[in-house]
């Protein structure tokens, strides 16, 4: 019954959040799962560039799955959802472009000579 | 000093002192390449350390949750962070070219080193960094090595010159030797002949019956012949050291005499001298040239000319033509016919120095010598006045 609200709630959720996305996930992601500037540094870590980086936030997006979560193997068990909601590939794309946009390292970076 | 001794000196000196400056210059090269390479290595070994010094900082940076963040700047050295895709993503500098594929490159001013960045701190894949090239020990090893093949230089060219005169001695010695004989042979064989020839001329005048005489011809012709040979020697021997008195002479008239006192030596040969001088050739040249000229060509034709022959001697406004039936020369030969000391037979007498005085009288007066030969056919020299 819990698992069935949950998928109602989120379902109603991205319905309507067409520019707000990343607002509806933060309610999960600022409480209970890795906000999103850490996974945006463990994903920078990982594949380096922009592009690399939307492209594998976005295919965990359409479809999230454990094997593809780059949280450590223990924070696994005890961060991934057992239903990551599911998007579609212009939301992700949209909701992975916000994330980069707001969490972008350089843009925080000053340089004094 | 002898002119075979001076181009024998010069032609060991260039064969010693460039061989040998070749060999210090390849040794001095491999050298500043080596050194060159060591001094931009030690320099490219200090980029290394300060750069990997950098990449601590990024993952400072990349952990940090500060709102500002700062570049690590540091001092003599600029860097710059490119992500996986080449993109460039920050840094105290731009660089123009990139080189990923190389740990080390250089341009003109700065030495840049690439190293791998993993894991990716703030996205960076590479990290390219680079300091000014510090080019002053360089241009102070090529000061010493070009210092180093000078000083090299003039060691050698003292060394070359010492050992050379060292080498030439022997060959100096026995040119001088040589040298002093002619001059006292020269000089001894003077007075003797002077003296054949004064008397010969006198018992033909005490005794004219004695005038027709096989004898005393035969005296003459050697004593002529001697007195050729001493003329021969003293030319050369004295030819640098002698005025020429150039003027007008009747070339003509000279040719004529010179044929005359050939005369009895073609008689006595049994040789047929036949003659052709068109009208009075005059020439500007010094008498004695002149003679040695004449002397030489006819002396030579009578010489090679086999007993009842035939020489042709024809004089005109262009050219002097001497023609023989004699053994000409063989054609292997033919170039060095007027080297001094050449001899076409060596049965017969002289020194072999008629065609080597006809060479320098010719050069001397800007004349052209053609010689034409055909073994057992004859000779032909023809001295071209043209200039």
């Amino acid at each position: 019954m819990g698992k069935i609200g949950f998928l109602l709630i989120f379902s109603v959720m991205f319905s309507f959040a067409t520019g707000d996305v990343l607002r509806q996930c933060n309610l999960c992601h600022e409480k209970k799962s890795p906000p999103f500037n850490m996974i945006y540094k463990k994903y920078l870590l990982i594949y380096s560039s922009k592009k690399g980086v939307e492209k594998a936030m976005t295919d965990f997006l359409i479809n999230p799955t454990l094997k593809k979560s780059l949280l450590p193997k223990e924070m696994k068990k005890r961060f991934f959802p057992q239903e990551h909601p599911k998007f579609k590939k212009s939301e992700a794309k949209k909701a992975v472009k916000k994330i980069v946009e707001e969490y972008d390292l350089i843009k925080r970076i000053k340089i004094i000579k | 000093m002898f002119p075979s001794e001076r181009r024998s000196l010069t032609r060991f000196l260039i064969i010693y002192i460039g061989s040998t400056l070749l060999l210090i210059a390849v040794g001095l090269a491999i050298f500043y390449q080596y050194s060159f390479h060591k001094l931009i290595d030690h320099q490219n070994e200090n980029l290394k350390f300060k750069t990997d010094t950098l990449i601590p900082q990024l993952r400072t940076i990349h952990q940090s949750s500060d709102k500002i963040l700062y570049y690590p700047v540091k001092k003599d050295m600029q860097s710059a962070v490119y992500d996986i895709d080449l993109n460039y993503l920050i840094g105290d500098f731009k660089p123009k070219v990139l080189k990923i594929n190389e740990e080390f490159w250089r341009d003109k001013e700065y030495l840049y080193y690439t190293t791998n960045v993993s894991p990716h701190y703030i996205g960076a894949a590479y990290l390219i960094s680079r300091t000014k090239l510090n080019i002053s020990p360089v241009i102070e090893l090529r000061e010493k090595i070009i210092f180093f093949f000078m000083i090299s230089a003039l060691f050698v060219s003292l060394i070359a010159y010492w050992l050379g005169k060292l080498f030439l001695f022997p060959m100096k010695n026995a040119l001088s030797i040589l040298d002093n004989f002619i001059k006292d042979t020269t000089h001894e064989l003077n007075t003797p002949v002077s003296t054949i020839l004064a008397n010969t001329e006198l018992i033909k005048d005490f005794y004219p019956r004695l005038r027709e005489s096989d004898e005393l011809s035969r005296i003459e012709i050697a004593s002529k012949k001697l007195s050729r040979i001493y003329d021969d020697l003293a030319f050369l021997k004295l030819n640098h050291k002698r005025h020429r008195n150039s003027k007008e002479i009747d070339f003509s008239k000279t040719v004529q005499e010179r044929i005359d006192y050939f005369s009895i030596m073609a008689k006595v040969r049994r040789i047929e001298l036949k003659t052709d001088i068109k009208g009075k050739i005059k020439l500007y040249m010094d008498m004695e040239d002149a003679s040695k000229l004449i002397d030489n060509l006819i002396s030579n034709a009578l010489k090679y000319t086999k007993p009842n022959g035939k020489v042709w001697v024809v004089l005109t406004e262009k050219f002097f033509c001497i023609e023989d039936n004699g053994i000409g020369i063989d054609p292997k030969d033919q170039k060095t016919v007027t080297k001094r000391f050449f001899r076409a037979n060596s049965s017969e007498g002289g020194f072999g120095l008629g065609l080597s005085i006809i060479e320098e009288i010719i050069k001397y007066y800007g004349f052209k010598l053609d010689i034409n030969s055909c073994p057992d056919k004859g000779t032909k020299v023809t001295v071209l006045w043209e200039k």
